[in-house]
């Protein structure tokens, strides 16, 4: 998966290819938080994990569990979770669930 | 010199179109010598004010010169040509006309004969398209008879569906030819009881069509002297084997069928199926099964067929569906399970939806619904399934195929649905499926989990049951929701997800059995 860190701002932006579902979400926890433990991107001392789901059509709820997974993580390094979703119908998932009142959902 | 029978002895006669009046006298000699009543002409026009006078259908052959002063014999091939296909011509042509010749052939000129033209050769030409002609009209009579035929089926297949004490019927047929061996025929037995017969014989022809009025007829009398359906089936079983079989080694004819008898005084129903699709009832709940046995064969093929009866209660509020194979194939061809197909056709009928592309058929398609009125009740609200699937535990691996199986099924049946209700549909059965296979299976092979989905088109209602066989969860799902909000927790989720995404959720075993409603019309602001 493609990321980007910008020092600057202190933001992590990881881009996740597609859905998240049962069937892929071992593979990306796996990759993702290999990401995370890498020495040069947790050296960065970034204060916002930006997930972009940009690309993604369904999210299940293996896919949410991720979610929750990374909040909790991001919540005892005191980072913050930020989720970029355009599909309508994830948001709205995020909404039914109260996710949104766990992390930032960016919806553009 | 043997000549043959006469070439006129069916009365046919012959056009001699010629424009050289010497030619056409030794043309006329040599016919009229065979026994021919010949007809002459020494011009295209003229030959065909002769043909118009005295009708193209009481010629049996014409003999035409090639080239002729203003019209040629191909303008009259071409002008037979629109009248009378059947009408056989033989064109005559010097031997530097071959290029001609061979548009002659193309033209549909059944011979062409080189000048100087031979007695012998000449009567075996005339001979020939004498021949020619009648078979050709035969075929076209024999075709004509069997659109007739079919045309008749039709029409009493669509009688059948529906009479003043009948149960409701709809009907979805297309004969892939114009007569076949597809029927439904229903008929009332005594005061109480209507039978209903769907067969499905071997072959679109004549012959088919025969024997499947020929087996309707049997049932009828057979019931009427109060024989079972059973018995009637085994009857016709040993009546194909001993007396429609030339060969042991071929299988004359057979019979496929589906009865289902209806008794309103004892409030039951029976089914009996022999190598047929076997029903699907849809009950007044929206639940979904398929009924009856598969047990037996095709009558006509083994004289060892074990026919058995599958009884029920009438299912007052719901319905039927009775298809023949043709349908399955069909659906196959269009990647849907077989219910969805029969719903989609159904629901075109209703105008719900644009009729689907019967042109992959490759047999007659019979689709037939029979409903159960609610008593004292107004007609409607009657569900029509969608999936009926059952999924062995280990199949979770293969959720991803699953989803899209069923895209692909609500899809066709419902193809206006709105995208957040079919984004809630999809996910809702996606966790649920996930749920029993992984927690109610266990994720073994040998435990299989049962989804069922319907859809009420009056209620806008779509219906779908997930059941495993295993004990549920033991957990309040009311308060782990209101966890939940407080403090996100991983477990369980996918049950909460369900809970918020259909208009109704019923928990049965514990979560084995999960009821999810999802109102078409729901607002998602």
């Amino acid at each position: 998966m493609k990321h980007n860190l910008n020092t600057l701002s202190k933001v992590l932006e990881v881009v996740v290819p597609g859905d998240i579902l049962s069937t892929n979400v071992d593979a990306l926890r796996v990759e993702l938080f290999e990401l995370l433990e890498r020495a040069d991107i947790d050296r960065a001392n970034w204060r916002v994990l930006r997930l972009d789901l940009a690309e993604a059509q369904m999210v299940d709820s293996m896919g949410l569990n991720l979610i929750v997974a990374l909040v909790r993580m991001l919540q005892t390094r005191g980072a913050r979770l930020e989720v970029r979703v355009l599909n309508l119908n994830i948001q709205r998932t995020f909404m039914f669930t109260r996710l949104d009142k766990q992390l930032d959902l960016v919806t553009a | 010199m043997k000549n043959g029978p006469p070439l006129s002895r069916d009365g046919a006669r012959i056009l001699v179109v010629d424009d050289d009046p010497s030619s056409l006298i030794f043309l006329e000699g040599v016919l009229v010598g065979r026994g021919g009543l010949v007809v002459t002409a020494q011009s295209v026009d003229l030959a065909c004010a002769i043909l118009e006078r005295e009708g193209v259908e009481h010629f049996g052959a014409i003999i035409t010169d090639c080239l002729m002063p203003v019209k040629t014999g191909i303008d009259l091939l071409r002008w037979v040509g629109e009248r009378d296909p059947s009408l056989a011509t033989v064109i005559i042509t010097a031997g530097t006309e071959r290029q001609i010749a061979a548009e002659s052939l193309r033209g549909g000129a059944c011979d062409f004969l080189e000048k100087p033209v031979g007695a012998a050769v000449l009567g075996e030409a005339v001979q020939r398209a004498i021949t020619l002609t009648a078979e050709r009209r035969q075929a076209r009579a024999t075709q004509a008879a069997v659109k007739d035929v079919g045309a008749y089926q039709h029409q009493r297949l669509i009688a059948n569906a529906g009479g003043a004490d009948a149960w409701p019927l709809e009907v979805c047929f297309h004969p892939r030819c114009e007569a076949g061996g597809d029927f439904l025929n229903h008929f009332r037995v005594g005061r109480d009881c209507a039978a209903y017969l769907l067969t499905d014989v071997s072959g679109h022809d004549l012959k088919s069509a025969f024997l499947s009025a020929y087996f309707q007829g049997v049932v009828r009398g057979m019931m009427e002297r109060q024989s079972n359906m059973p018995e009637i089936f085994d009857h016709f079983n040993r009546f194909l084997l001993s007396e429609w079989q030339d060969d042991a080694a071929r299988v004359g004819a057979s019979v496929a069928a589906c009865s289902v008898v209806t008794d309103r005084a004892a409030d039951v129903f029976e089914v009996v199926s022999c190598g047929s699709p076997l029903p699907v009832l849809t009950d007044a709940a929206g639940d979904v099964e398929i009924v009856g046995r598969a047990d037996g064969y095709p009558l006509g093929w083994f004289p060892e067929n074990p026919v058995s009866a599958v009884r029920g209660a009438l299912p007052w509020g719901g319905s039927l569906l009775l298809w023949t194979d043709g349908v399955e194939a069909l659906a196959d061809e269009e990647q849907v399970p077989t219910v969805a197909l029969a719903t989609a056709l159904l629901l075109a009928r209703r105008g719900r939806r644009a009729t689907p592309d019967l042109s992959k058929a490759s047999d007659d398609l019979l689709l037939v619904r029979l409903v159960f009125p609610r008593r004292g009740a107004a007609p409607g609200n009657h569900f029509f399934p969608l999936l009926i699937e059952e999924h062995a535990g280990d199949r979770h691996r293969l959720i991803d195929q699953l989803q899209k199986n069923w895209e692909r099924s609500i899809d066709y049946c419902l193809p206006t649905l709105n995208g957040a209700t079919r984004y809630a549909i999809m996910l809702s059965l996606r966790e649920a499926v996930l749920n029993g296979l992984v927690h109610g299976c266990q994720g073994r092979a040998d435990r299989a989990l049962q989804v069922r989905a319907s859809y009420d088109p009056d209620a806008e209602l779509v219906r779908i049951v997930v059941t495993d066989p295993g004990t549920g969860h033991d957990f309040d799902l009311l308060r782990h929701e209101e966890t939940l909000a407080q403090s996100p927790v991983a477990v369980h989720r996918g049950l909460l997800l369900i809970k918020q995404l259909c208009d109704r959720l019923i928990t049965e075993r514990g979560g084995a059995r999960l009821i999810m409603e999802f109102s078409l019309n729901r607002s998602w602001q």
